[in-house]
């Protein structure tokens, strides 16, 4: 196929390849603790971390990086100590950030920002170097989760149960949420800031309908992720839509016909 | 057991000592005088909102108090909190229920707690975990699903994932919670069983006293204050209750009569 022969094309399909493995195994631990919004919150987060960076004419990326990572611990710290509770902290520091980069981008004026290609994900803006970082993001996160599987898994079942049995919870949730910050602003490029969030939500939800073990709803999370984002980049290539749109609205699709089966299969 | 023996230092698992803990601004737990014998049942008792989980919290070392001195094992409750001598079980309803777990996987948690980093359960290590099923009776149901348990089976596990670390005390949230009351006795016997067995401590926390009292060493009355702490017969205000209403009346008692429990 002469599809391969485009290096935008073929950064893209490894992108796609790439960040399916990441999603599919950070969307389960991120749906069994709960943080699902912290995902959304944080893909929000990146438009004020990039527009700081655009503004500051420092690399849109490393800022975006950093300002997500910050906001992230910081909303962590803040739901710890019991100051504000957790949707209340993601739903304020979401909009704040939304706003300043708004504010900073008009500021900016000179500059044509590609908008729509933040928010909705533009695969042309795919480069070499985007799949190198995802590369060493696998690495690094596959080393993580092997590592601290279980007691990753022990934490998000029972947090208190295994701070008593010697788990470090506050270590590996804080490394958790790092992990999620970096690898949404990763994947923000190729997906853009909106859609991001469902890849956080649609992996483990879909692995849920299928197996009642969590190896296998891993497994199957994996497998969903990479049908979507694969399937949903040559339907968009040859449809002419954004990627991420068609990877999302694919993938919900499956999702809930995936829910239908699974709630006749119950009742039979 | 609860014995005449005098009050050794050695003799005693948890000591709070005129301990205050507050929340925010708020005083939870005013001047607490707890002491807790090793292999001792104590129930603490007390309507919601009366301080019974925080008090158990403080125990294990999450909630720090401002006054006022916590023992546990003889060190601080810091010193002993990652170190698995303490078994805990939240309320049951904080276990969410579609999470993809096998009973076998939820008890195996605490095994994996003190690997490696990469290492696997070894035999001894599955063997070990099918004994602690075993003493909860929990034994053939090691493949099944953890959310498709009743609740008095989730219980059975999760104490029996706690014994995997042998922990030395052991702390229940309400653990009689959405039991009917036949499973609720079979739940205290198998409690006082694995104190024997296993030499545990035992504290747990309820909001009724129906059958805990036929089993427990001593109850404590909480409303921030403890109101009392003895033996459960010393807590009867009369006998006549007693012959009128039979066991019912430790019930009765803690809901309408004992002065902790009687709302203001």
């Amino acid at each position: 196929m002469e599809l391969f022969g485009l290096s935008f094309f073929q950064n893209a399909l490894i992108m796609s390849i790439l960040l399916s493995f990441l999603f599919g195994v950070l969307s389960f631990f991120i749906v069994m603790r709960k943080m699902s919004f912290l995902g959304a919150g944080i893909a929000h987060t990146a438009f004020g971390g990039v527009a700081l960076g655009i503004f500051l004419n420092i690399n849109p990326f490393v800022s975006a990086l950093v300002f997500c990572i910050l906001t992230a611990l910081l909303i962590d710290r803040l739901v710890q100590r019991g100051r504000i509770s957790f949707d209340t902290g993601i739903g304020i520091f979401f909009a704040f950030s939304m706003a300043l980069g708004a504010l900073l981008i008009s500021l900016k004026k000179d500059y044509t920002f590609d908008l729509m290609g933040y928010l909705f994900g533009n695969i042309l803006g795919v480069t070499v170097i985007d799949t190198v970082m995802a590369g060493i993001a696998l690495i690094l996160f596959s080393l993580f989760i092997i590592i601290f599987l279980h007691r990753i898994l022990f934490m998000s079942f029972d947090e208190e149960g295994a701070m008593v049995s010697g788990v470090r919870t506050e270590f590996l949730g804080t490394l958790l949420l790092v992990f999620l910050a970096s690898i949404i602003v990763i994947s923000i490029k190729m997906v853009g800031i909106i859609l991001v969030s469902a890849l956080v939500v649609l992996p483990a939800s879909f692995g849920v309908l299928i197996s009642r073990d969590f190896r296998k709803v891993i497994f199957w999370g994996i497998v969903y992720t990479l049908v979507i984002m694969v399937g949903g980049l040559f339907l968009s290539y040859y449809l002419d839509t954004p990627v991420g749109a068609t990877s999302v609205t694919a993938g919900t699709l499956i999702y809930f016909i995936g829910f239908l089966i699974s709630r006749v299969h119950s009742r039979a | 057991m609860g014995g005449g023996s005098s009050l050794m230092n050695s003799d005693i698992a948890v000591l709070l000592d005129h301990v205050w803990v507050r929340y925010n601004s708020s005083v939870i737990l005013e001047d607490i005088i707890l002491h807790v014998r090793r292999e001792e049942i104590v129930s603490i008792v007390g309507p919601n909102g009366s301080g019974k989980t925080t008090l158990l919290k403080t125990i294990i070392g999450f909630t720090k108090p401002f006054r006022g001195r916590v023992e546990v094992l003889g060190t601080s409750p810091e010193k002993v909190k990652n170190t698995g001598r303490i078994g805990y079980l939240a309320q049951s309803s904080q276990y969410d229920a579609n999470f993809p777990v096998s009973v076998f996987d939820v008890v195996a948690m605490t095994r994996y707690s003190q690997k490696g980093f990469f290492e696997t359960l070894s035999g001894s290590d599955r063997k070990l975990i099918d004994a602690q099923l075993d003493k909860v009776e929990m034994g053939d149901f090691s493949e099944q699903h953890f959310g498709s348990l009743s609740g008095g089976q989730k219980q059975r596990v999760l104490i029996a994932r706690a014994l995997a670390l042998k922990p030395e005390i052991l702390i229940l949230d309400e653990p009689s919670t959405g039991l009917d009351s036949v499973a609720q006795d079979t739940f205290y016997h198998m409690l006082v069983r694995l104190r024997d067995e296993e030499h545990l401590t035992i504290i747990m926390v309820s909001h009724d006293i129906g059958g805990v009292s036929t089993v427990v060493d001593t109850v404590a009355c909480l409303k921030k204050k403890i109101h009392f702490h003895g033996k459960p017969s010393e807590c009867i205000p009369t006998e006549a209750l007693a012959r009128v209403f039979g066991k019912d009346v430790y019930f009765l008692k803690h809901d309408k009569n004992c002065e902790t429990c009687r709302d203001e």
